[in-house]
């Protein structure tokens, strides 16, 4: 029977498990710390990520280097505009069974694996995007009309570049809700760029330890969602949300006059969800009113579609979340 | 209900009850700072609302500003809320202890908010909440004390009207106030006539401090009484001239026939010789050299009807005079009809030191000396412009063909006087000795003024 003294070894357990896997990533990818710290929250959350950044910084290294860190599956698709749906969920193929009669055999695709790193997904076009729909939010394909379950954990980290957007199919907004996260990789410093160069020209890259498998991060995920939350901050979340919206209350003038959409009901989930994987790595028993401004710029960030005037004021989704943030009081 | 959120449960509860006890404490002094500010400002209206006790302003604005506080105020479900926020923040609970105080009133928890339970239980409780959360004063807090100082500083000074002591009274007050006054007088000195007038005006003030009749009747019958006195008196004209006199000469006049009607002539005593010692007597004296001939050849009797009629005529001239004051009073006493109000410091002549026809000043008038342009036919001179107070009477110039008076009243100046008594007569001489020296007196008039300034005072010595 558990008991409230299991309470604090879940949560160090669970630090524990973030600090091991940091530590490992920190072998092969150089800075970037607060990117490892979002992604592993998304990891127990159960969330995909977007990450954003322009090429050469990492983004792929993060990936590859942090399924190498788990004990778990992984997977690349690098998107093209010529990819298909069925070169990422798999297809039917017709073989000849032990006895010889033709039958249609279903070949899994890319997608079936705990980690599915989707290299510049812009760069295909929407049909092929919207296979990762159904996989993002059910964790399931369907083919030929026959259900396949992915397995568990399942994670997409899906990549794209924000310049370069010729021959790109910019993502679709139902889409972009699926994602959990949306993160940007930061240009290195000056040290960082230097650590860089001594990491990638080295005789020998380090390979990576498995310091984590996948029955822990299930354990994890259960633990994240135990972490009580007040009443109190779950409507500071909500009213964040609602603030983001224009005609909704008023409140941001930013919001006002460049928001078309606000955040959905998903980035409320996502709030919350973040939050309390981030008390519990922070080893912290309950949710605080840090943990949302904390994640709030990672949950809602693409979430907020900007009208023409933000558009063409240069208004950044960013300082939106950014204004309301700081225009909320904590409790009203 | 486990020991922590036994504990929790307690310090919240503590926590909230100080919160409420500093919100209300603020409340008030809030309230109380507002309504002495309210009763500041209001203190220059005083004047208009003199019935109202001036301690009345803050305590009505203080229940009225506490009210309106305490509504828009009042203690919420979200003031417990923050007021445990506020706990969170101060030790830096990350927000352990809004989490916890939602925990403790669920029936079921869960083991990760049992730890929470615990976590928060060891952080709260030996926290010491009103250490931790001491008072605040706001501003008008703190300037409550100084508000309530000004305020009572400038009451007591007297801002914006007379001090609870000296509020004036109202017309039926004063009315009654001055018919009592004048009823002991007149009973006093046995003024038939001045005893009804004075009668009459109390029961006109009585029916209206009684409610029995309202404002307006109440000033209907003022109005009706001052007309009635306005009427044209009997002619108080008799054989002695007796309105030269002052009142303390008349007064004195009384008592001196008085003392000669009980005395009577003594057995053996010729008329002739009675009369002479009552001559002898001041007042009598120069009354009886006033009428001239009527003293010689007296017969036995004549001189107790030469007393008897001057004792008429020195009631007559007296009830005159009272019948004028009451007059004078009542055409004041109304605010807002012609002359003004009544001062609240008017007296009864005769009563006080203000009343004294000595004390008479020309208020206004064309000038106090003669003028050195010839007049225009027509022209009259105006008497100075009577104010309020005792009656006075300045006599003509006593010479060849008739006589003539006037009479008026003039408001004797409140405060005491500067000069001495004793000097101001010799004052009066020296000016008029410089004037004269100036030639500014006309030289046909020049022996009158020396003498009658010359006479200034010497009344009075005589007097003493």
């Amino acid at each position: 029977m558990e008991s409230s003294a299991e309470v604090p070894e879940r949560m160090a357990r669970a630090r524990q498990s973030y600090q091991a896997v940091k530590a490992e990533l920190a072998r092969a990818v150089v800075g970037h710390d607060e990117l490892i710290e979002h992604v592993f929250i998304a990891l127990v959350c159960g969330g995909h990520c977007l990450l954003e950044g322009v090429p050469g910084l990492g983004k792929t290294l993060m990936v590859r280097s942090l399924a190498a860190a788990l004990n778990l599956s992984f997977s690349r698709i690098q998107f093209t505009p010529d990819l298909m749906p069925a070169d990422i969920t798999g297809t039917q193929m017709l073989t000849e069974d032990a006895a010889g009669r033709k039958i249609f055999d279903f070949q899994r695709g890319p997608i079936f694996a705990h980690i599915v790193l989707a290299d510049e997904i812009n760069r295909a076009t929407p049909k092929t995007q919207s296979a990762l729909l159904e996989a993002m939010q059910e964790q399931s394909v369907t083919v030929a009309g026959k259900g396949h379950r992915l397995e568990s954990p399942f994670m997409v980290l899906a990549t794209q570049n924000p310049i370069e957007m010729e021959g790109t199919y910019p993502l679709p907004e139902a889409q972009v809700d699926r994602f959990f996260f949306k993160l940007l990789l930061e240009y290195p410093g000056r040290e960082e760029l230097a650590r860089i160069a001594d990491l990638t020209t080295s005789p020998s890259p380090a390979e990576l330890n498995r310091v984590l498998d996948a029955e822990t991060i299930l354990k994890i995920r259960d633990w994240v969602r135990q972490v009580p939350i007040a009443a109190a901050v779950k409507d500071y979340a909500a009213r964040l949300i609602l603030a983001t919206h224009p005609h909704k209350n008023g409140r941001d003038a930013a919001a006002e006059k460049y928001v078309l959409y606000g955040a959905s009901p998903r980035g409320l989930q996502s709030l919350v969800l973040a939050a309390k994987a981030r008390a519990l790595l922070g080893e912290r028993p309950n949710v605080s009113f840090d943990d949302i401004r904390a994640v709030a710029p990672h949950s809602l960030r693409h979430r907020i579609i900007l009208n023409l005037e933000g558009d063409a004021e240069g208004v950044t989704a960013e300082k939106i979340v950014a204004d309301v943030v700081a225009g909320v009081p904590e409790i009203e | 209900m486990s020991e922590d959120a036994a504990v929790l449960r307690k310090k919240f509860s503590e926590l909230i009850a100080w919160e409420r006890a500093k919100r209300t404490e603020k409340i008030l002094l809030e309230a109380l700072a507002y309504a002495f500010l309210a009763a500041l400002l209001l203190l220059p209206l005083r004047g208009i609302f003199s019935r109202v006790n001036p301690f009345s302003y803050p305590a009505a604005a203080f229940a009225l500003a506490a009210a309106v506080i305490f509504y828009f105020r009042r203690w919420r479900q979200i003031d417990s809320l923050k007021a445990v926020a506020a706990l969170d923040c101060a030790l830096r609970l990350d927000a352990r202890a809004v989490t916890a105080a939602e925990v403790v009133e669920k029936p079921q928890i869960t083991i990760a908010e049992h730890y929470l339970l615990r976590d928060a239980a060891e952080r709260i409780e030996g926290v010491q909440v009103g250490a931790l959360f001491k008072r605040e004063w706001s501003w008008p807090a703190l300037a409550a004390p100084g508000l309530i100082a000004l305020w009572l500083a400038l009451l007591w000074l007297g801002v914006g009207g007379a001090s609870p002591t000296r509020n004036p009274a109202s017309p039926a007050e004063k009315l009654k106030q001055f018919a009592q006054e004048l009823e002991e007088k007149s009973e006093a000195q046995r003024l038939t006539e001045s005893l009804k007038l004075a009668r009459a005006l109390k029961a006109l003030a009585q029916e209206r401090i009684g409610r029995k009749t309202s404002e307006e009747q109440f000033a209907q019958g003022v109005a009706a009484m001052e007309m009635r006195l306005d009427a044209p008196a009997p002619a108080a004209q008799g054989d002695f001239d007796l309105g030269a006199y002052t009142r303390e000469e008349l007064a004195a006049l009384r008592a001196e026939l008085d003392a000669a009607k009980r005395v009577r002539a003594p057995a053996g005593m010729r008329e002739r010789e009675f009369l002479d010692r009552l001559q002898s007597l001041p007042r009598l004296g120069e009354a009886m050299k006033r009428a001239g001939g009527m003293t010689e050849n007296m017969g036995p009797g004549d001189v107790q009807k030469l007393l008897d009629q001057l004792d008429r005529e020195a009631t007559d001239e007296l009830d005159q005079r009272t019948r004028a004051d009451a007059q004078q009073f009542l055409s004041m006493l109304m605010p807002g009809r012609e002359g003004g109000d009544v001062p609240a410091q008017a007296r009864i002549p005769g009563r006080g030191a203000p009343d004294r026809a000595e004390d008479d000043q020309k208020s206004d008038g064309k000038g106090e000396l003669p003028g050195d342009q010839p007049g225009k036919q027509g022209e009259r001179g105006q008497p100075p412009v009577a104010n309020a107070g005792a009656a006075g009477r300045v006599t003509g110039q006593l010479g060849a063909g008739g006589s003539s008076g006037m009479t008026w009243r003039s408001e004797a100046k409140a405060g005491e006087s500067k000069i001495p008594e004793q000097e101001a007569p010799a004052s009066y001489r020296r000016q008029m000795e410089e004037d004269l020296a100036a030639e500014k007196i006309p030289p046909a008039l020049k022996e009158t003024v020396k003498q009658y300034f010359s006479s200034l005072g010497t009344d009075e010595n005589k007097r003493r």
